[in-house]
Parts: structure tokens; sequence; C-alpha cells
């Protein structure tokens, strides 16, 4: 082999290597189908953060007003309206009749008597809202009673955006569902909150500090944060109508495009509230992934059904053209050939591996890995299983599917992330097929992808006779590795 | 200024001459606001001009330093202080450094330092300090532009939602710049395009819009 050849195929695996190195540098993964996954000392990994359905799931309301004026100025919507409305936001989730779902409202909240937060209380200040939520850091103990304590889960009415403005919040923040307290042995939620801005339902809008929606919008778009309080993550369908929206074209949502957009879809109003168009607010993407990961078992309770009663499931891999190399991040859709704009069920690629495994080498002692002493612990959450790259389950109901695969949104980053890849990247290749998957009630179906028109593995060109240069490198803890490998 | 349901209405139904019979109920659709999930917000989507209008610092450098650590007078309130080594200050007060102090509520967000390190190179348009000395992006992601070199080598910016909407009903004060832009930015305004914007487009943009605002 040429010296030019064997400089142009180091050049590439070194390329590659870099690639895959900058690929690994991301945030956790807020995946489609759970919103977060169990990692090494964070729950258990490869499962799905959730909340322990068998004790059911409480929420403490605000006893403060929805909305008012603002400046602590008349009320719009009183507090029994503003708590009619959250229970029937979270009561959207739990009426799915294979979701294992219990979830009551519990009352006012709790008293927070270290910060004299009376019990049943209104919280109108920071102060009193960050004592509901509680100490976060990890040195302080939180107020048992407190969310970050695990003593309760906060539904928390600003009513006329003041805590937003304390907290810098810009004016155009709805509102944010948020994390607090689970196990670290058993993935369990514990806790979690969620607060409301009621400036964006005071009836005014000012166009610049006050906005306004409509009173179907502001409950769709809390009944989505709802499904993250619940662990649910994002889902992406219908995907085309965003994309003429944002590219300005003209596109009208049909009753099926409506329906199948999912309520966790990461942006809300491409089509109109689901409330305001006539269909259910939950799609069948919802449905059958809140049922996915709080399946009702064999023997439901009244007025539910058998998860395995009532769906199937495609599972499978994608994989590069080769047919071997597991990708990562690519959304999978199965649509059924009975309405294929409302049924359709979708899921990412590899949404159970870590976005960033890590890399242990680089730990002064890898077998117990701390930020201190790593350059790259990699996420807390997420499992290492190298057999979930790429793998897949789309639950679906009964009936017969076609499978079609598109790269997830660039746009969805950050909070609005649905893959393990935050920065998405866009799918290696592409795959069609009109081949129909047929489902039944809990059986299984397995669907590889291999896609089409994908580059290469990386080393398809390594040859065996390549022997790479051995690049030192000096790590933290003096000893030496080698990039590449020795080959006799 | 954001444009009126009005003229966002008439803009919306400049593109559909034929549709008849239709456009009262395609308008009606299109006219709902998207909402945008950021960083565990809900969150309206802000254009450019409405970014720049709401911020009272735009500025372009390179973060120094992160650091996690609570409120002093919010005790339960842990934030996160970011310096940012300043290149260029494009509205608010000159400085060499600038220093922000942004709330974290949620435990991931903690974790992850609400997504800022050292050495990241940025351009962020913050909204005015809270009265706790709190302030955030505008738009949240939405105001937080990462800047990379692209594959000609020049700087680009994208933000946290892939610029996505961030020239939606901004043909008047585009028309008023196009000349000064690359072709490729002019594109991405025709045809409303997301991506990766070049830096010094978008600089242009923001210094204009900021002129307009502060002229008389």
């Amino acid at each position: 082999m040429s010296q030019t050849l064997r400089c142009a195929l180091f050049a590439k695996q070194i390329l590659t290597l870099c690639v895959a190195f900058f690929l690994m540098q991301v945030p956790p993964s807020f995946c489609g189908g759970p919103l977060t996954v169990g990692g090494p000392g964070a729950g258990i990994p490869g499962v799905a953060l959730l909340w322990d359905s068998s004790k059911g799931i409480t929420y403490r309301v605000d006893a403060g007003p929805l909305s008012r004026k603002p400046n602590s100025g008349a009320i719009v919507i009183d507090n029994a309206p503003g708590i009619t409305r959250v229970n029937a936001m979270f009561a959207n989730w739990s009426a799915v009749s294979t979701a294992n779902l219990t979830i009551a409202n519990a009352g006012g909240l709790l008293a927070i008597p270290s910060d004299s937060f009376p019990a049943g209380g209104d919280v109108q200040t920071a102060q009193q809202f960050l004592s509901v939520v509680g100490d976060p850091s990890v040195q302080a103990l939180p107020d048992p009673n407190s969310c970050n304590g695990g003593g309760q889960s906060p539904i928390v009415f600003d009513a006329d955006g003041s805590i937003f403005d304390a907290l810098g919040l810009p004016p155009e923040v709805i509102g944010f569902a948020f994390a607090c307290d689970y196990s670290t042995t058993t993935g369990k939620i514990i806790s979690a909150g969620a607060i409301l801005n009621g400036r964006f339902q005071d009836g005014i809008n000012d166009n610049s500090s006050n906005f306004e929606l409509t009173t179907n919008e502001f409950n769709q778009a809390f009944t989505h944060e709802f499904g993250h309080f619940l662990g649910l993550g994002h889902s992406q369908i219908n995907l085309d109508l965003l994309l003429k929206a944002e590219n300005g074209q003209p596109y009208t949502c049909s009753a099926d495009d409506t329906a199948g957009m999912p309520l966790m879809f990461p942006i809300l109003g491409i089509c109109p509230a689901k409330a305001t168009a006539g269909v259910p607010v939950v799609a069948v993407d919802d449905a059958a992934w809140i049922s996915k990961l709080y399946p009702v078992g064999p023997s439901p309770p009244a007025g539910k059904s058998s998860f395995s009663s009532a769906y199937g499931t495609i599972t499978g891999t994608v994989f590069f053209s080769d047919g071997m190399t597991p990708v990562q991040g690519v959304n999978i859709l199965a649509r059924s050939t009975n309405s294929p704009r409302r049924n359709a069920v979708s899921a990412v690629s590899g949404d159970r591996f870590a976005g960033n495994p890590g890399n242990p080498r680089t730990c002064a002692d890898p077998n117990n890995p701390t930020p201190d002493t790593c350059g790259n612990i990699g996420d807390p959450f997420g499992s290492r299983d190298a057999s979930l790259i790429g793998h897949f389950e789309i639950p679906v109901p009964p009936g017969s599917y076609t499978i079609s695969t598109e790269s997830v949104f660039e746009g969805f980053t950050g909070g609005s992330s649905l893959t393990p890849l935050d920065t998405p990247i866009p799918s290696p290749g592409t795959f069609s097929s009109t081949a129909t998957v047929n489902v039944t009630a809990g059986g299984t179906t397995t669907f590889n992808i291999t896609l089409q028109g994908t580059p290469n593995r990386f080393d398809a060109f390594e040859s065996a006779s390549v022997k790479l240069p051995d690049v030192p490198l000096a790590l933290p803890n003096r000893e030496r590795y080698f990039i590449g490998r020795r080959r006799s | 200024m954001r444009p009126s349901p009005a003229v966002i209405f008439l803009r919306l139904c400049r593109f559909l001459p034929r549709v008849g019979a239709l456009l009262p109920l395609f308008c009606s659709l299109v006219l709902v606001c998207p909402v945008y999930s950021q960083s565990n917000a809900v969150t309206l989507p802000r254009n450019l001009e409405q970014l720049v209008s709401e911020s009272d610092s735009i500025v372009q450098g390179r973060v120094t330093s992160v650091s996690l650590e609570p409120h002093p007078q919010l005790s339960k309130l842990l934030m996160v202080v970011v310096t940012v080594q300043v290149e260029e200050t494009l509205k608010g007060q000159n400085a060499s450094t600038y220093t922000f102090h942004q709330a974290v509520i949620d435990k991931r967000d903690q974790q992850q330092k609400m997504g800022y390190h050292a050495g990241q190179h940025l351009l962020l348009a913050m909204i005015r300090p809270s009265a706790y000395g709190l302030n955030s992006p505008a738009g949240v992601q939405q105001g937080r532009f990462e800047i990379s070199s692209g594959p000609d080598g020049k700087a680009r910016a994208i933000n946290g939602f892939a610029n996505a909407g961030l020239f939606r009903g901004m043909d008047s004060q585009l028309k008023a710049v196009r000349s000064q832009l690359s072709p490729k930015t002019v594109e991405m305004f025709d045809q409303q395009k997301s991506g990766p914007l070049a830096l010094e487009d978008l600089k242009t943009l923001i210094r204009t819009l900021t002129l307009e605002k502060t002229s008389p």
C-alpha cells in the first residue's frame, strides 16, 4: 500500500474518531417514549424513570387563583376552576384505558414549617415557590414536605406571572414541569412539579410582555407538561406540517393530521388545539406510549383493559447499509394502513442507550468513575448495553402497518429533544418499503431496518496490513495509552 | 414590534390566492401560535426582531467560566453563573466581560449547568435582570446562538431551535438590509429555512434592528 494511501486511511480514521467523539459530547438523553432512562448510579440502566404506579400518583395544588390581572389585580380565573382544569389535564392521561395510572389530587400544598409556608397556602412569591420546591443543593437536606424532599408534587399557579419575572424568565415562558426526587436505586420517581403562568390567561395581549392563549391551547400545553411529569418524552409524527409551517408554505391540518399529531410533539400549535378541532386530546402515539410505560396487567380492574389485549409490539434495529452497524437517533414511524395520518406511533432508534456513554479509559480509576477523576464520565442516564444501540420498540394496536424512517428535526434540541443524540444528526440513509407488518394483540413482530445509501462503516476500508501509528497520550494519571491497535 | 394578527393574516393569505373557500379555514388554522418546549419550559416562538427588542444586552464572546452557586438572597435557589469574555457588544453597555446569573429549577438542568461550558462561543441576547439579578436569554433557547465554523471556514450561528422561525414576519426589515447579506442568508429569508446562519449576517441584522429601536 502506498504511503499516500496509508496517510489517507489514517487521516480518515482520526477524523472518524474525532467526529464520533464530538457526537458523544451531548447532554443526557430525553428520548421519544420515556423522558429519561436509567443509567449507572441513576436508577436501573436501560429502564425508564417512572412513577411506582402500584402506589398511585398524587399531586397537590396551589390555593391561589390560576390567573389574575397584572400586579396582583382582579382575579380572572379563580382557584376552583383552576383546580378543575388541572384535574382534567391529568385525567386525560389516567383515562387511557390500557394505562395503569391512578392520579389523584391530594389537596392543597403541604406546609413548609422551616419557611413558615402554611398548609394549603397560596404561592405568591419566588421565595414561597422555592420553599415548596425545596432546597436543590446536594449539601443541604431539603424540607421533607418539599418537592425536592420527596414530600409533595406541587402544581403552582403564578397568577400574574410575577414569579416567572422574579426568576429572570422571559415573558414568553408559559410554564414548565420539573423533576424533583427519584430513587437512584429503583429509578422510581418520587416527586415532580409544575408551574403555570396565569398571565397567559388574563385576557390581555400587548404583544410585548403579556401574551394570551386560548383556554384549549393553555390546557393542551400543560397536558403536554403533565406528560413529562409522568415520565413521557417527546414524539415526532406528521413532521411535514411543522416543516411547511416553518418554510412559510401553505398547509392545512385535516382532522386526521390534528388527531395524529402527538400531544408530546415538541412544538404545540402547528395544528389547532385538539379540543378546538374536536378530536381526542390524547393521540394514538400518546396512548400507546403511556400504556407501554404503565401497562395494565392481565387482570385489569373495572374500566381498564390489559395492555397485552390491546397492543402488540414492532421491534428491531436500524442498521447502516452494511446491515451490521446499528444507527442511533433515527425516528421510526409505524403508520396504520387504515388512516395512516391519524393512527401512527413512533420511536427513536437507540432511545434507551446513553447519549454520551463516556469513556472510562480516561478515568484515573475506571472502576470507580467520578466527575472529578474522569475526563469524560458520560451521562448519568441511559444504558451502556451495546445491544441497545439502534434498537427500537414501538407499541401499536393490532393491525397492518407500514414502516418508514426519517431524521429527527434539527431544531429538536435541549428541552425539546426526542433522541439520545442531542443535537440530533441527520439520518445517514433512507428507508422506504411498501411492505406491511401485521401485528396481533400481545404479539411481537421483528422488523429490522437497513438504511439505503449510507456511508460505509468507518473501518470498511481498513486493511489488515495497515498499522496505525502509536500515538502516546499524557493522561492525568500519567499512564500512557495508545490510539489505534498494534498489529503484528 | 410583533406584527398584529391582521398583518400576519394578510401576509399568510398572500400565499393562497386560489384557495377560495378554504381561505378563512386555512388562515384560522395557521394563526394558532406555535408553542415551543425549550429547556423544560413551554415557550412562545420569537422572531429575531422580537428577540432583539426584548433584550437588554446582546453580546458575542467566549465562555470563560461556568459555576453552579446558591443565590445570595433566594437561599433555596441554585443559579448557573456564566462569565463571557466579550468580543463584541451589539446592544447594551460595552464591557470586556459579561456575567449573568440564570435560575436553575430542574435537577437535570442542574447536572448539565443549563448546557453552558467553558470555551463555548456564543452570541447571547439576554433580557434585563430581575430584581434578584437573574436573567435568561430572550425566548429561552431562542436567544442563545452557538457559534461554530462552517464548511467554508466562516463563522455561523444557530440558536436552540435551529433558527426555525427566526425571520417569520420580518419582511420589511429584511428588505432594508437584503443587499448587505450573503446569498445563502437571503435564501433563508425567502424560503424561511431553518439551519445555521452566517454570523456576520446575523450581526448585521441585529445592528439594523437595534438602530431601528433607538432611532427617534
